[in-house]
């Protein structure tokens, strides 16, 4: 099976970046990719537990983790986490902590990897 | 494998991706305002677009790096089992 | 079977060299004889609109139609 790896470096909603990565890769999973989503740097601020999008017209972007993780393996970088004061009790359910590892060897597994 | 860097040397984009690629033993071609971290980089075997670097005024004899064209970044790609970016 | 290079574009054109830069490795994986593809997302899909009137960068929509000319194939 074609495999999909997209890197999350930003924070939801400021900028395009999150809403773009999850988009890519929830699209590779429905096609048949198997896709892993991996939040780093700031981008670990995506899966935090709370956002409410409200009326604002903006989709809830952790409830979309939420959803996707049954589906694609979605990871947070531990280090990023830390730097930000942010604990897995802080995230959505479904989003697994790596302390590097899995990146690497996502890294070298896939066939693409997009950049967010 | 090859990855690409084009953020500037004082952004996280930078840092993170550069560590990644050291980490993994991986090649390194810089691009656009991370040729600037060429003037500091103590590694000898990193890629520089010379392109990038003459757009900013900075000389073959300021950097450490290898200096490379367009044609030889697609050689590059070509030869490497994987290409990893734009970080 | 020729190699083929698939290139990724999500910013707008004259905010980020990203436009440059994906302009230039087209150009040279082209002259290589390399199977070249653009994906253009987001914010990268206004590098193609028409009646672009900017200067002093390098202009979007002239690049790469001169780019698609000589075989860059393009999705939006």
């Amino acid at each position: 099976m074609d495999n999909l790896l997209v890197i999350l470096r930003r924070p939801p909603y400021g900028v395009i970046n999150a809403a773009e990565a999850v988009r890519h890769a929830g699209g590779a999973s429905g096609s048949d990719y198997r896709a892993t989503l991996y939040l780093i740097d700031s981008g670990v601020f995506t899966a935090k537990k709370g956002q409410d999008a409200g009326d604002t017209g903006f989709t809830g972007l952790a409830e979309s983790l939420e959803l996707l993780s049954e589906e694609m393996e979605i990871y947070a970088h531990r280090q990023s986490l830390e730097e930000y004061n942010l604990t897995e009790d802080d995230l959505v359910e479904g989003v697994r902590i790596d302390d590097g590892e899995r990146l690497r060897q996502a890294v070298k597994e896939a066939q693409a990897v997009m950049i967010f | 494998m090859l990855f690409l860097i084009s953020s500037a040397p004082d952004t996280k984009e930078f840092r993170t991706s550069y560590r990644l690629a050291m980490d993994m033993g991986a090649d390194v071609c810089l691009l656009q305002d991370a040729v600037y971290a060429s003037r500091d980089l103590k590694n000898e075997n990193i890629y520089v677009m010379v392109d990038d670097m003459k757009l900013r005024g900075i000389s073959e004899s300021e950097i450490r790096g290898r200096p490379v064209d367009y044609d030889q970044l697609i050689d590059l790609m070509v030869g490497a089992d994987k290409v990893i970016g734009i970080f | 079977m020729s190699k083929r290079l698939t290139l990724f574009l999500n910013t707008s054109p004259y905010s980020f060299e990203n436009t440059y830069t994906a302009m230039r490795i087209a150009e040279a994986a082209l002259r290589k004889g390399l199977e070249t593809h653009l994906v253009a997302s987001a914010d990268g899909v206004y590098n193609f609109l028409k009646g672009q009137k900017g200067k002093g960068l390098p202009h979007a929509a002239d690049g790469f139609t001169s780019l698609m000319e000589k075989g860059l194939k393009v999705d939006l």
